[in-house]
């Protein structure tokens, strides 16, 4: 691959051994992908650990890394600045409310040494996974090294913005370096549509919308699918569930609603001239299909209704605490609610944490169920049965907890958890 | 034994690997499909759910969903559960990801190849050659 005096300098070690090692696994995955050069970005989103710092300078062939390589390293670590606007995905704690979600104080001690060695580095903690509508917004045309499935999907089709799917690693090596690898939906050709899915019923809610998604994500798998039919342009809300949604069942790096989709101005223009591989229909009876696949047993006692896959955003914190106003969550079921920090201060100073609290629901921040309890050593609560708003995170629910999951509106889940069952 | 069949294959992380295949049409991930310090397939409602995937030839559609993927990758290297090549039909830059770090082989092939191989089968990844070579074990 072609490397300007930037990254020849980095290459050459000249801005230490971490950038180094991060543009050699950079150039080592651009070959791999065909790319000829790099390409400046303007931000990254990324995971972060220290551990994910310290992996790139030891080989992994039967090596597990310890606290001990992290603390060799952590001189070296502190000493790097990543190049460019980066944010960070959640973590396994909220900071504040780490108690009520069964971590330790040894959890939380290893939570706060990473923001530590995070701002030392340069990065923004802000543990959201909606990054693309609260600190780190891209306009058209920026390339941009993102992870997060749902939010590399977002900037790429309702900003413009130019990401490719990107991993952890090499979101988080872009960010060290400043540059990534330049291929795939950085170049305009790959820029286009490659399905084409027929909506035919109405999208009533923001659900409905997820439920899209899903359904785009297992019949495209790897491509980018166009809508057609969609009577309206989506709300913030409906395209954060529809490409969280899309990337739960499939591999989606771009998606086009004509009208709505910057670079689609009409279908014409999201296809570039060329016709569709294939063909999908949306219907009354595929949208049912989704819920009844994401909903078992559907009488019965809840543990938790949880909201917030991805992060909800200020006005959905406002409608849910309307919800609640003059009522209770139900003995025995947890009515939880998952955001960024950010919102979740501004929400304690308009009021709407206090009227979510008095009602009992809990709003937690940095973090999601999958993100608490997968791997984490936190003690969870009781999760038998969860019922969500998002389709992903029932999808989640079922394969990491095992849980008898319910997929239903917002309004229904408050209701729900209100009842204390279905 | 029948002759060995040959798929033609693009390379995406160079390396020689041989052992028994492991195969969904699929699309799957690490994060959240896997146990990596078990070396297994662990989501209900799919096809290789118990299966051990150490030291197998893994032959799946695509990767898909989390941008973790390539960690759960690099965990399961670590455990010294690491499978000995990846076969895709379609290419996810996530896996790329996974593999290019921790130096496992990936190639792509035809869909073709779900129809010429059961779990089992020894599958030869050579990336010099470009291809792929399946010994029937029946």
């Amino acid at each position: 691959m072609q490397l300007n005096n930037d990254l020849q300098r980095i290459l050459d070690g000249k801005e230490g051994i971490i950038k180094q090692e991060a543009l050699k696994s950079l150039i080592k995955y651009g070959e791999a992908m065909g790319a000829e050069d790099f390409v400046p970005i303007a931000s990254a989103h990324t995971a972060f650990s220290a551990m994910d710092v310290v992996a790139l300078a030891f080989p992994p062939k039967g090596r597990k890394l310890s606290q001990e390589d992290v603390k060799r390293f952590t001189d070296e670590i502190r000493k790097t600045r990543v190049a460019v606007k980066t944010t960070i995905n959640p973590g396994i704690l909220d900071r504040k409310r780490w108690r009520e979600m069964g971590a330790n104080e040894e959890i939380l001690s290893s939570a706060l040494e990473a923001v530590d060695i995070a701002r030392d580095l340069g990065m923004m903690a802000t543990f959201t996974c909606i990054p693309q509508v609260t600190d780190n917004i891209p306009l058209m045309g920026q390339h941009c090294a993102w992870a997060e499935s749902s939010a590399h999907l977002y900037i790429n089709s309702f900003y413009g913005a130019r990401t490719n799917r990107d991993s952890y690693e090499t979101s988080l090596y872009s960010a060290l370096v400043g540059y990534t690898p330049n291929f795939g939906m950085h170049l305009d050709e790959n820029r286009k549509g490659t399905d084409l899915i027929d909506v035919q019923c109405e999208l009533t809610n923001t659900q409905d919308w997820g439920a899209l998604g899903y359904f785009a994500g297992q019949k495209v798998g790897l491509g980018i699918p166009v809508f057609k039919g969609i009577n309206r342009s989506p709300s913030t809300e409906d395209a954060i569930q529809l490409t969280a949604n899309c990337n739960s069942t499939g591999a989606i790096p771009m998606l086009m609603i004509p009208g709505a989709s910057p670079e689609a101005p009409n279908l014409e223009a999201a296809f570039k001239g060329d016709k569709p591989r294939a063909t999908y229909v949306f219907d009354e009876q595929e949208k049912k299909k989704i819920y009844e696949s994401l909903s078992y047993q559907p009488e019965g006692k809840v543990d938790m209704v949880f909201l917030g896959c991805p992060h909800k955003i200020l006005s959905e914190i406002v409608q849910i605490a309307k919800m609640l106003e003059g009522k209770k969550v139900a003995e025995g079921t947890r009515l939880w609610i998952s955001t960024a920090s950010s919102i979740r201060n501004t929400a304690v100073d308009l009021g709407y944490y206090k009227m979510i609290e008095d009602a009992g629901g809990e709003l937690f921040a940095d973090g999601c169920l999958a993100l608490y309890y997968v791997n984490a050593p936190a003690k969870r609560p009781k999760l038998d049965r969860v019922v969500s708003d998002s389709a992903k995170q029932t999808f989640v629910a079922r394969r990491s907890f095992k849980s008898n999951i319910y997929f239903a509106s917002t309004p229904e889940c408050i209701d729900i958890a209100i009842k204390g069952g279905i | 034994m029948s002759n060995p069949i040959t798929f033609k294959a693009k390379t995406y992380v160079k390396g020689q690997a041989k052992g028994p295949a492991l195969i969904t049409r699929e699309r799957m991930m690490f994060l959240g499909f896997t146990d990596p310090d078990k070396g297994i397939f662990h989501a209900p409602n799919t096809e290789l759910y118990g299966a051990s995937f150490k030291d197998k030839v893994l032959i799946y559609t695509s990767g898909k969903a989390s941008s973790g993927g390539a960690r759960a990758i690099d965990l399961a290297v670590r455990a010294g559960n690491a499978p000995a090549a990846i076969i895709n039909v379609e290419i996810d830059p996530i896996t790329v990801a996974g593999c290019a770090f921790d130096d496992i082989p990936l190639v792509q092939v035809d869909a073709a190849i779900f129809d010429q191989v059961n779990n089992g089968d020894i599958i030869t990844v050579d990336t010099e050659k470009g291809e792929v070579m399946v010994e029937k074990i029946v």
